[in-house]
């Protein structure tokens, strides 16, 4: 061993000299001591087998083509040094806009008399929302409470909510939003389950025209099963088709027309 | 749009995160909806970001890491989530007496190791970050890196050559299992 002497070689050093982490001089104290170590030797050398048939192993892995809806991500994006002024200027002359769209405006985005039909209005909202992966809710279920009281109290009526956990299903949160009817304000709660599908209970007020039975509408797997009752309408809308959101719907429709 | 948009640096390290993802969770669907989290809040991150494009992978598996450890706590935090999972198949306990004769897929004996084990072996061994960057993204100390990649190797060795594998990190742990 060149007259230096060598520290002990340890696991670390083993595990350094497969991943090629270590400084020449280390590395040929290893390499001396594998010589004289059968045990040692063979443990790494089924390490450095292992190591090649991993790099193998996973580069098959990423020769797969990125999917669509990741690429959508990008779509807006920019690598730019203009992009966070470009992102202020444009926020700033949508704020504007809305400004004076709303004062010219006034009124003439909700025509009276206009009411939007209840399975499209909760359908497009759960198209919005649930695709959104930073704020699908504005309150969530931690704060279920709160979440219930104040939407109870913008709808005018008490809501309820329904418990999905024996579908699978457990409450990420709620929304407030706009809607064509009563006095245009609507309530949407989303659920989750294990495998990340959402589904999406959307409650407005102001329903004329008398109460409905449970009825089914949509296409593909786009789909809401839907009721009015008391002037109060409620959808219950997935992207999983019929079949899987039915079982779902009933115990909503059982649990909130009890 | 008159030009043609110049892909952003993080869509070319899409593959890998996937493969990263695939490697903690061993699901396709939650591996691709945890990309896609990490992904969206990488880019929302971007113009605060700090740091060169060498520096670019770890700061990405970090925030992989850290949106999977976030859902796996809230999974637990759930009790209705809880039920469920106890309800299922039930705990697959490792460490016991495996079926050693048939494991001599390298893919199968991958889904033997811990979840860490086998960050650590694609983190080192095949997307090439250093000891300290792997220790950052798995958020322990350097050392730890070092002997859990030893333990890993070990077993992958064991498992491989359809040896019984020994008591090792994280063998006695209980994992649940999801249930499809």
């Amino acid at each position: 061993m060149s007259g230096r002497a060598a520290a002990a070689i340890t696991e670390a050093d083993l595990v350094a000299y497969i991943d090629d982490r270590l400084p020449s001089e280390r590395r040929a104290d290893v390499e001396a001591h594998l010589a004289l170590n059968a045990e040692d030797a063979a443990r790494v050398a089924a390490w450095q087998q292992q190591a090649d048939d991993l790099r193998a192993h996973f580069s098959r892995e990423s020769d797969e083509p990125v999917p669509a809806e990741m690429a959508a991500l990008f779509a807006t994006q920019r690598p730019s040094v203009l992009g966070p002024v470009l992102r202020i200027a444009a926020v700033l002359a949508l704020v504007l806009l809305g400004a004076s769209a709303g004062w010219y405006g006034r009124g003439a985005f909700i025509p009276a008399g206009v009411v939007a039909a209840l399975p499209q209005e909760a359908t497009r909202a759960h198209l919005v929302y649930s695709r959104e992966v930073l704020h699908p809710v504005e309150v969530t279920a931690k704060e279920e409470q709160h979440l219930v009281t104040w939407l109870s109290k913008r709808l005018g009526t008490a809501l309820k909510v329904p418990s999905l956990s024996g579908q699978g299903f457990g409450l990420v949160g709620g929304r407030l939003l706009p809607a064509s009817s009563g006095n245009h304000a609507a309530a949407q709660f989303m659920y989750e389950n294990r495998q990340g599908q959402r589904l999406t209970l959307y409650v407005r007020s102001g329903e004329s025209g008398g109460d409905t039975s449970f009825r089914f509408t949509g296409e593909g797997n786009a789909v809401a099963f839907y009721w009015i009752e008391d002037g109060f309408g409620y959808a219950l809308t997935s992207e999983t088709g019929r079949e899987a959101l039915l079982p779902v719907a009933r115990s909503v429709y059982e649990q909130l027309t009890r | 749009m008159l030009f043609r948009r110049p892909p952003h640096p993080i869509e070319a390290e899409i593959p890998r995160l996937r493969r990263f993802a695939l490697a903690l969770t061993r699901d396709r669907e939650t591996a691709d909806d945890l990309v896609q989290d990490c992904v969206a809040r990488a880019l929302a991150a971007w113009a605060t970001r700090r740091g060169d494009d060498a520096a670019l992978r770890p700061w990405l598996f970090t925030i992989l890491h850290n949106r999977w450890r976030t859902r796996q706590q809230r999974e637990w935090a759930r009790p209705d989530r809880i039920s469920l999972e106890d309800a299922g198949e039930g705990p697959e306990i490792s460490g016991g007496q495996w079926e050693a004769l048939e494991l001599r897929d390298l893919d199968a004996a991958l889904a033997k190791l811990s979840e860490d084990q086998r960050a650590v072996l694609l983190l080192v061994g095949v997307e090439g970050l250093s000891y300290e960057e792997a220790a950052r993204v798995q958020n322990v100390p350097t050392g730890t890196v070092m002997s859990r990649l030893a333990r890993a190797r070990d077993r992958l060795r064991a498992l491989m050559d359809g040896e019984p594998p020994q008591q090792t990190e994280g063998s006695g742990r209980v994992h649940l299992r999801r249930v499809k």
